[in-house]
């Protein structure tokens, strides 16, 4: 993760909450680069696997190839759960969802729904 | 209670199509508008799908194919035949209402049933639908109005047909069918004429040109004035491209021996033409 300005607090050698401007980062599975991503903000807690990014939200999987845009995302890393909501727009080569709720996905963007049906798929 | 369904299953699609989420497929040939919906994919292209309606979900091209779906569906994609062709849907089901709608140049043609199973190839596949079921063929020129009802159906339908052929090629109605028409015969005519026929199993064919509604199993017709036949075999409806009623035939023992004799506007038909219209 890379960010140009932000506010680490630092709980422990591995565990920190920091809120970051212009945050650049990817997201990984079984040790292998899964997604990209980038946005205008970010909050990550590392003690609690969440990552919350805000404003011009672009996340890109890498197979299959797929764009997640929104406003604001909030990603739990130990649900592989990513939330987006705002002008949710999915785009890929398996096709293009779009929402002006809120949709939940996968990293790798294979498995897109809306909140209840992602429950229950 | 056959009415109270047929209401309930208007009123399902009465509902404005919700448009909270929308999925569309690489080549536009497989999409869906549903209140709640999403798509479980592989790399490959095949994968699953599973809506909550109001919904609408659209398979082939030019808007030939479309379904609204009232309750919940799910189904699955399979990949393309070749590695570049796009997913196409292997199978689905649906509940709370299903209706399809075939909508042509001249007619369209809506297919409505309580739920419905479908098990399909990229050449298309075979729909059951479950009752009340209902086929409606409606001529755009106003001339023709066409419903056939009954309790259950299985259709031939191919959603990928070229633009401006019927999607659905087969329907075969079974149990309680009512046929009802109203059609223009004549140019000049400005008051429709009716027909009502009752049987047990009603086939709607557009497999050739004409298209046929061959109706079987204890027949019963009735019609504008006077007229009602019993006794009758078969009824066959033939329509032309347009969905227009061209003809309807009586049998009792093989096409074309006119035995509606009940009444004097049968009687004057027996005379006039054998295994012809009564309307």
């Amino acid at each position: 993760m890379k960010w140009q300005s932000a506010q680490i607090d630092g709980k422990s050698k591995t565990d920190f909450v920091g809120h970051m401007n212009s945050v650049t980062g990817s997201l990984y599975k079984g040790g292998k680069k899964i997604c990209d991503y980038k946005a205008d903000g970010g909050f990550a807690d590392k003690s609690q696997n969440v990552l919350k990014l805000k404003g011009n939200v672009q996340m890109k999987s890498l197979d299959p190839d797929a764009t997640l845009t929104c406003e604001e995302v909030e990603f739990l890393a130990g649900e592989d759960l990513i939330k987006a909501k705002g002008n949710v727009n999915v785009v890929g080569s398996l096709g293009a969802m779009d929402t002006d709720g809120e949709l939940w996905a996968s990293s790798d963007l294979r498995r897109v729904a809306t909140p209840s049906m992602f429950k229950k798929q | 209670m056959k009415k109270i369904l047929f209401l309930t299953l208007a009123l399902v699609f009465t509902f404005a199509v919700a448009k909270d989420i929308h999925f569309k497929g690489p080549d536009g040939k497989f999409e869906f508008w549903a209140k709640d919906g999403g798509v479980d994919m592989k790399p490959d292209g095949s994968g699953t799908f599973n809506l909550k309606g109001p919904a609408t979900l659209k398979m082939g091209t030019e808007s030939a194919f479309d379904m609204v779906i009232g309750g919940t569906a799910s189904g699955k994609l399979s990949k393309g035949v070749t590695k570049k062709s796009p997913p196409i849907v292997d199978s689905f089901t649906a509940n709370g209402g299903v209706q399809v709608s075939a909508k042509l140049t001249t007619r369209n043609t809506d297919l409505a049933g309580s739920s419905a199973t479908y098990d399909g190839t990229a050449k298309g596949g075979t729909l059951n639908l479950s009752g009340p079921v209902t086929i409606h063929e409606k001529n755009l020129a106003k001339r023709t109005n066409l419903n056939i009802s009954g309790l259950n159906a299985v259709a031939t339908v191919n959603p990928y047909v070229p633009k401006g052929e019927s999607p659905i090629k087969e329907a075969t109605l079974e149990g309680d069918v009512t046929i009802d028409v109203k059609a223009l015969l004549e140019p000049d005519d400005t008051e429709p004429k009716t027909l009502h026929a009752t049987g047990s199993k009603a086939v709607y064919s557009r497999k050739t040109l004409p298209a046929t509604i061959t109706l079987t199993g204890d027949v019963v017709v009735t019609g504008q004035g006077e007229l009602e036949a019993t006794g009758i075999k078969k009824v066959v409806i033939t329509l032309n491209e347009q969905g227009e009623m061209i003809n309807s035939n009586f049998s009792s023992e093989g096409d074309g021996l006119t035995t509606t004799k009940v009444n004097n506007l049968s009687k004057k038909l027996a005379k006039k033409k054998k295994g012809g219209s009564p309307i």
